[in-house]
């Protein structure tokens, strides 16, 4: 189980994600494009050294 | 050498072990004494616990589940039981020690074994105790702490109960008729018997003599196994036996005392429950089966009963591989497993106790003359403390990350989820760019059920997928467990995959930890 309160997102603005935190972000009204563009600046993260996983890597 | 043997009328497993240890002892020229613990509470109470949990069984068994796994996961509840348990029985208990005259007291039945073993510790019962534990997977609840033995069908057990109460252990094997270590008809004789063709092949299939579980499901399985037909034993439960023989295949039978004859003439035992008759199985050496067993016990039973290599675990829809595994090495490699378990005998070990050092003296009773106030209060107070230990009691425990996956220490990992609409779940570019970005897709059991084709691809895609619950909860909060439950099972059909990780939207308490674990 993982228990992390969701934050909503705007398309334009990607909220804190912080080394060693759990970032559940709530996309449900967003379209597929407005999705992408969030996924890309997750990516954009990446790119800058940010090391990114999913929940499944969390210890139970 | 007296002994009392406290079983439960529960089922027919208790108190099937407590009328053989009974034989046996009287067997070797003590005299023993099997007495119902249910008979033990006040008010009829007893009748009341016995009803509610076999319609429990029956009509919901998702809350037997909960209240199985809670004990695992706040064992600290054990302490209010203990004492609500002795406050109601605990008196009766002690008058049946001083009217058998009782050398040593045995119980084949875990909240038996909670009030002998709260009285020992309190130095309110002197004579040695024991538990004989009838589940092959020991429950927290047979783990009583103050009881001086525990006796098990298995070694495995014998560890597992040694490691939850640090108390001795030893593991006799299972407690079964002679009829089924010795007595067994010869398989020719059994089915002309019965009525069997000698050619047949023939799955037993049992459910206890309450007859639960998904037994009609079990028994279309087989008859749409090729070449397999079912031999159904539906115990004291009339309306199953009704609807299976309307199916007009195989043999359907009530309540028996033939099962020696039924095992000889069986080619392997498909059980859901690990109960008594699975022993006996064991003793016949015929192969078992565990399949859609019951909920709580049942399942800890078919998965303790696997990883000690003495009965096969079939998931729905495998059954049939399994009856045909049962025929070959696997299945006789888990026959002489199940044969090597009779190797001691309770009986010595009980007498053997009996005859031991008696450090703790019995004090004499506190008679109270407020006991109905005392019950009402206990009553009350149970009641209080359970709702409070599991909603507040388990958040707290939730907050401090028991039973909730967290990030290692000192992590630089960054651990993403995101909420998905369907629209942008079944866009063909979305899965591919959440599996490159590393992120998992929370998805609702709606979603899953209605867009099955674009959760799957998501799974296709290698993204890991978390399941969000069944989508917006209106409904009580322990009937929030179905909704966990329906969406983990629409989730898994459609990504053909089980969900490991859940991802409530919620406030968490001990209904949302059982229903997550």
């Amino acid at each position: 189980m993982v228990l992390a309160p969701s934050v909503a997102v705007t398309p334009s603005e990607l909220p804190p994600v912080r080394p060693g935190g759990v970032c559940v972000l709530d996309l449900r009204t967003l379209t597929a494009d407005q999705v992408l563009a969030v996924v890309n600046q997750l990516d954009g993260l990446e790119a800058a050294g940010q090391l990114v996983s999913p929940l499944s890597a969390l210890r139970g | 050498m007296n002994v009392l043997i406290i079983s439960a009328s529960m089922g027919a497993g208790h108190d099937g072990a407590a009328r053989e240890l009974q034989r046996r002892l009287r067997r070797d020229g003590h005299d023993a004494t099997v007495v119902d613990y249910l008979t033990a509470f006040p008010l009829g109470l007893g009748r009341v616990v016995r009803t509610g949990y076999r319609w429990e069984l029956r009509l919901a068994p998702w809350t037997y589940e909960w209240t199985y796994r809670l004990w695992y996961l706040l064992p600290v509840m054990a302490a209010p039981l203990m004492a609500v348990l002795s406050l109601f029985t605990e008196r009766k208990v002690q008058r049946w020690v001083v009217e058998t005259g009782a050398d040593t007291v045995v119980s084949t039945y875990p909240l038996a074994s909670l009030t002998i073993g709260r009285a020992r510790r309190r130095g309110r019962l002197a004579v040695p105790t024991s538990t004989f534990i009838t589940d092959f997977a020991v429950h927290p609840l047979w783990a009583a702490r103050g009881v001086d033995l525990n006796l098990t069908v298995h070694p495995q057990a014998a560890g597992s109960v040694h490691d939850q109460t640090g108390a001795p252990a030893a593991a006799p094997g299972p407690m079964v008729d002679d009829r089924f270590l010795a007595l067994v008809p010869s398989r020719t004789e059994a089915r002309a018997r019965l009525g069997i063709p000698a050619d047949a092949r023939v799955a037993l299939i049992v459910a206890g003599s309450w007859g639960v579980g998904a037994v009609r499901r079990t028994f279309d399985d087989i008859v749409a196994s090729p070449g397999w037909q079912p031999l159904a034993v539906c115990g004291h439960n009339k309306r199953l036996r009704r609807a299976l023989e309307s199916r007009r295949a195989g043999w359907v039978l009530g309540w028996t005392d033939q099962m020696p004859a039924l095992m000889a003439a069986a080619d392997v035992l498909v059980e859901n429950a690990g109960g008594l008759t699975c022993m006996e199985a064991f003793a016949v050496g015929l192969p078992v089966v565990s399949y859609r067993p019951i909920a709580g016990h049942g399942r800890g039973n078919a998965r303790d009963m696997a990883t000690a290599g003495v009965a096969d675990f079939a998931a729905p829809g495998e059954l049939g591989a399994a009856l045909v595994r049962s025929l070959g090495p696997d299945g006789a490699r888990r026959r002489a497993a199940g044969r090597a378990m009779f190797a001691g005998e309770a009986a010595e070990e009980v007498a053997r106790l009996a005859g031991a050092p008696r450090p703790v003296e019995a004090a004499a009773p506190v008679r109270s003359r407020h006991r109905p106030v005392r019950v009402a209060l206990a009553g009350v107070a149970s009641v209080a403390i359970g709702l409070v230990l599991t909603s507040v009691g388990a958040g707290i425990a939730a907050a401090h990350g028991l039973a909730v996956a967290h990030p290692p220490a000192h992590s630089s990992t960054a651990y993403v989820a995101v909420r998905l609409g369907a629209e942008a779940a079944a866009d063909a570019r979305v899965p591919p760019a959440l599996a490159s970005a590393h992120v998992t897709a929370i998805v609702s059991g709606q979603m899953a059920a209605l867009h099955p084709v674009a959760v799957g691809a998501l799974a296709a895609a290698g993204v890991d997928v978390a399941n969000g619950g069944w989508g917006p909860h209106r409904g009580l909060v322990w009937t929030w467990h179905a909704d966990v439950q329906r969406s983990a099972d629409a989730i898994r059909d459609a990504t053909g995959g089980k969900v490991r990780t859940f991802a409530p939207g919620r406030s968490i308490n001990g209904f949302a930890l059982m229903s997550a674990s």
